[in-house]
């Protein structure tokens, strides 16, 4: 035929399968040619009957191809079936590999990627960086228009009493836009609104439930709206609930309660003046950008506002060089879909290395299936030269080969994805501390399973095109003539480079492991300045039961007493921050040394305040001076101690005792004379190198802190959590209503090494996968070259060579693949060492020890892998060998 | 070993294509185009394959034995070296009877639930 409509329809039969197309295209193109024989004439006719011939073309390939896939679906099955065991190991494999890499993406995805369950989540922005007062947010609401429904929040732990007992419960408190700018509507009763903004205390005693606090701690009730609940020193009402899945925007936490922040100046007395306080940076600012502005343009109109808002909200009878720093403030604009949260800042970056790692791990477990495939398609060389050689087209096998690793890829992606689904709450548990319960939603969602799905089919093209090309280069005469193909020399070096590469990531693995786990032994080995395995702490908040400062200072005292008589308790004391505090506080203050006025310094200096046995009872050893005594109250001169890192920055050269320190400005202005010099010791994370901290008197404060931390310190080492209960029954006859919480000082600084902790048990479960498939994979390779040179083992034997010596032979064989891939695992290692800085403490992340250690123990396994191999060739019968042959 | 009957209930029911196509293989055997124009008249233009169509339902009916492609092909036809011919095979046969019958029962069955005359037999 000739014309553009035949050109096109012949063009359009390359659609069709290569089988199908070879076997009917021309007597397809024979029947198109008489219908259009026959076909009405003319430009009309002859276009509809062109345009009802191709439609027809295209209607048929896709079903050609899902009847040709269908075959092939089930021929692979009937593949596998008739082979179960590596059938069972490559599907164990793949789910190994595919579960871990998406147990880890289900992670990253909850922490980092996923959207806020929110209207239009890509519209939200986030001010940088957060830690603002309530009046640079009232200035920026009224002075930045190109950010809609600007609203504030903050996220904290509060004492609500539920059933009669003051429970710590994460309270989010917000500015009246949020739940319309987030677009979240109740699921029962409202949200909050605007109205609920007026610091007038009667509208804003309004409460909002998440979903999850509903159903917990009422059932579901929807009866729950007017019901009143004591939050810290306020009745509030229940207005509403929010809707299952709105957690708020911050990933990670999942406070219970929202309240108005304009409730929050009633719950303690100390906060009354919180909204009004300009240098308190507490709270986190978001908005929504207008449709069709970007958010460039919006941050260049911040950029404009925000001097005139810092200039508004900072008084003029601020100091001029507080105010200086104050109004030198810088902000900017942030992509806020994901919301903002401290979880996701602490655990980002470990949560990626660990992606890192994982994806080495599934790397190598492709490499052991690739192996797998390797070896089993030697066997079906037969196989495929005889279709060949019957007329099967290359391009059919290779179809063929494909869809078996498809239906490979989907058979362990399924157990893969359960893996997974247990392997990330795992995850999260492990991440979660007693204090900071991490709560993620890691239900398997569209987006992991389209990773898990998409991985999948990735590695089983990857793993299958190899086998696949070498079919398509298969030889059918040769094999048929009896040559056996692929057990040729000239293609075992693949097999081996894909060993040895596995053996390099596994060393990479083992050796992060090693690295971390050496950096968490020195960090718990380090001495900190506290005797952790005796003390225990008790956290009490006597202003969350509405104890004024007099009141409080008693209570303290008659705590102190109690606690000191306990039998089994050596020694006891308070402190404002509690010891290893984490994010439970810090005071950070500046400090006039030798007469100076206080000036803004680089090194931040850190305080507490503590009543005197603070250092007796954690251990903490005083270097010179005194420690405080009861005497050194309001009446008597003020005083301080400074820790050593203080000594060596201010007195390198003279004694601090005697020596002035000045803090506060003018009025507030207070000099303190140092009595004594405390050891270093952790202030807030026990891996952070000493910080300079200066210790005060508590009884020398103005008021009694709203909040105190009782340190116990039991008489016999290692028991501290056997005076537990004394201590409560204790706290509770001094004053039952005041919440207090126990842990050891051992938790605290458990807790302190999450990350850490975290890493390094993944990188060990997945340093022992990865060496384990590598070991398969080098005794996969091995054993299959002594099958092969069985015969040329036998003549060997036979010609008197010593059976030693051919063990050796193997080893050496074996051992030479294992030497490379630690080799270029070593580079790999080495060049990667940088990525996990941030955890490793105390050491160098290349610390050669570790390696060391990493290097024989992955060539230990190696060795194991190779001597059964090696020994089954040294114990060939010669005779039986050559008999076969 | 099934009896035919039983063998040929396997591929009921057939789509209407597939059953035309058989049928119009079952005088004598024809090629692809023939089969085209015999099913749409058959059907009064009802059924009307495009090639792409067709040749998908004959690799099916090969495949199947339903019918098979004769070879070789005898001399008087040598028109076109592409053409091919095809024929019903005994299972095909068997295939359109049991259909016919089905399709007959059904036809019945429907005419007696709604109150309808039996048809005249066919002339």
């Amino acid at each position: 035929v000739k014309g553009l409509g035949a050109r096109i329809y012949r063009a359009l039969l390359r659609l069709l399968p290569a089988e199908f197309r070879d076997d009917f295209g021309p007597e397809m193109t024979l029947v198109v040619e008489e219908q259009r024989r026959d076909a009405p004439s003319g430009g009309a006719g002859r276009l509809r009957f062109w345009l009802g011939a191709v439609s027809d073309l295209l209607r048929a390939a896709p079903r050609e191809h899902a009847a040709l896939m269908k075959r092939d679906v089930a021929h692979a099955f009937r593949q596998l079936g008739a082979r179960p065991a590596f059938a069972a190991s490559a599907i164990a494999v793949l789910a190994l590999g595919l579960g871990a890499a998406t147990a880890v993406y289900t992670l990253v995805d909850a922490l980092v990627l996923r959207p806020l369950p929110v209207r239009e989540p890509e519209r939200l922005v986030w001010l940088d960086k957060p830690g603002f007062s309530y009046p640079i947010f009232t200035e920026l609401r009224r002075r930045l228009g190109t950010v809609e429904g600007l609203f504030a929040w903050s996220v904290d732990d509060r004492h609500v009493t539920w059933r009669d007992t003051p429970v710590r419960t994460s309270v989010l408190a917000v500015t009246g836009e949020f739940h319309r700018t987030l677009g979240v509507r109740a699921a029962v009763g409202r949200g909050l609104g605007p109205e609920d903004d007026r610091p007038g205390g009667e509208g804003s005693a309004v409460a909002v439930l998440s979903d999850a606090c509903w159903r917990r701690r009422f059932d579901a009730d929807p009866g729950v709206l007017g019901r009143t609940l004591r939050l810290d020193q306020a009745v509030v009402t229940i207005v509403g609930v929010t809707p299952p899945g709105f957690f708020g925007v911050a990933p990670g936490l999942d406070p219970e309660i929202t309240v108005p922040v304009a409730l929050l100046p009633y719950l303690k007395p100390e906060d009354t003046q919180l909204l009004q306080r300009h240098a308190q940076a507490w709270l986190h600012v978001m908005g929504r950008l207008p449709r069709g502005v970007r958010r460039e343009q919006a941050d260049a109109a911040l950029q404009v506002a925000w001097p005139q808002v810092l200039e508004a909200a900072t008084p003029q009878s601020v100091p001029a060089d507080r105010r200086a720093r104050l109004l030198s403030r810088r902000t900017a604009l942030m992509p806020g879909g994901s919301g903002f949260s401290r979880v996701r800042n602490q655990f980002a970056q470990p949560v990626w290395l660990l992606f890192a790692l994982v994806t080495l791990v599934l790397i190598v477990a492709c490499g052991t299936l690739l192996n797998l495939l390797l070896a089993r398609n030697l066997g079906r060389a037969r196989e495929m030269a005889i279709r060949l050689a019957l007329g099967a087209s290359r391009g059919r096998l290779v179809r063929q080969l494909l869809t078996e690793g498809l239906v490979l890829a989907v058979l362990g992606a399924v157990p893969a994805v359960a893996l997974a689904w247990g392997g990330s709450h795992v995850l999260t548990a492990l991440l979660s501390t007693s204090a900071d319960r991490v709560v993620l939603d890691v239900t398997p969602q569209g987006r992991v399973l389209a990773f898990a799905g998409g991985l999948a089919v990735l590695c089983s093209l990857l793993f299958a095109s190899v086998p696949a090309l070498a079919v398509a280069r298969t030889d059918p005469e040769r094999v048929l003539r009896g040559a056996r193909p692929g057990l040729t020399p000239r293609r075992w070096p693949w097999r081996r480079a894909l060993v040895a590469a596995q053996v390099a990531l596994s060393l990479v693995l083992v050796t992060a492991a090693a690295v971390f786990g050496r950096s968490l032994r020195s960090v718990l080995a380090r001495d900190a300045g506290l005797d952790r395995h005796r003390v225990l702490v008790a956290h009490l908040d006597p202003a969350a039961a509405g104890q004024s400062g007099p009141q409080r200072s008693a209570l303290y005292a008659r705590v102190l007493e109690a606690a000191r008589a306990l039998p089994g308790v050596e020694s006891a004391s308070l402190a404002l921050v509690p010891p290893v505090s984490h994010d439970e506080g810090s005071w950070t203050q500046n400090v006039g040394v030798n007469g100076e006025p206080p000036l803004h310094e680089a090194v931040p200096t850190y305080f507490n305040t503590v009543s005197p046995g603070h250092f007796r009872t954690l251990g903490t050893p005083l270097a010179a001076g005194r420690d405080f005594t009861p005497a050194d109250d309001a009446r008597a001169a003020r005083v301080a101690i400074v820790n050593a890192a203080c000594a060596r920055a201010w007195f390198p050269a003279a004694s601090p005792l005697g020596q002035r320190l000045t803090m506060g400005h003018d009025r507030s202005r207070q000099d303190l004379i140092i009595v004594g010099v405390a050891g270093d010791s952790a202030y807030q994370w026990l891996q952070e190198t000493p910080r300079r901290v200066v210790y005060l008197p508590y009884l020398q404060l103005d008021e009694a802190p709203q909040t105190a931390v009782l340190s116990v310190r039991a008489a016999a080492p290692g028991s501290p959590g056997t005076v537990a209960p004394a201590v409560r029954a204790a706290l509770a006859a001094v004053d039952p209503r005041v919440p207090a919480r126990l842990e050891t000082l051992d938790a605290r600084v458990a807790e302190s090494l999450v990350s850490e902790r975290v890493l390094t048990a993944l990188a060990l479960t997945l340093g022992a996968i990865a060496t384990l498939l590598a070991a398969c994979g080098l005794y996969g390779v091995l054993s299959g070259s002594v099958t092969a040179r069985t015969t040329e083992i036998g003549i060997r034997l036979a010609l008197g060579a010593p059976r030693r010596r051919l063990l050796g032979a193997v080893l050496k064989e074996g051992l030479a693949v294992v030497a490379g891939g630690v080799a270029v695992g070593l580079g790999v290692a080495w060049s990667l060492a940088h990525l996990a800085t941030r955890f490793v403490h105390g050491l160098s992340p290349r610390d050669p020890l570790a390696t060391a250690a990493a290097v024989v123990a992955l060539v230990a396994v190696s060795a194991l892998a190779c001597y059964v191999p090696a020994r089954r060739a040294a114990a060939v019968d010669p005779l039986a060998a050559l008999r076969h042959e | 070993m099934p009896t035919p009957r039983a063998d040929a209930e396997r591929f009921l029911p057939l789509t209407p294509a597939a059953f035309h196509v058989l049928v119009s293989l079952v005088p004598s055997e024809q090629h692809g185009y023939a089969v085209l124009k015999a099913v749409e008249e058959r059907s009064d233009g009802r059924v009307r394959l495009g090639a792409g169509t067709l040749y998908g339902l004959i690799k099916r009916l090969l495949e199947d034995g339903l019918i098979v492609e004769v070879v070789p092909r005898s001399a008087a036809r040598l028109d076109d070296p592409r053409r091919r011919y095809y024929r019903v095979t005994a299972l095909g046969r068997a295939v359109v009877v049991a259909e016919t019958e089905r399709l007959e029962q059904a036809a019945a069955r429907a005419r007696s639930a709604m109150g309808l005359p039996r048809p005249e037999p066919a002339s």
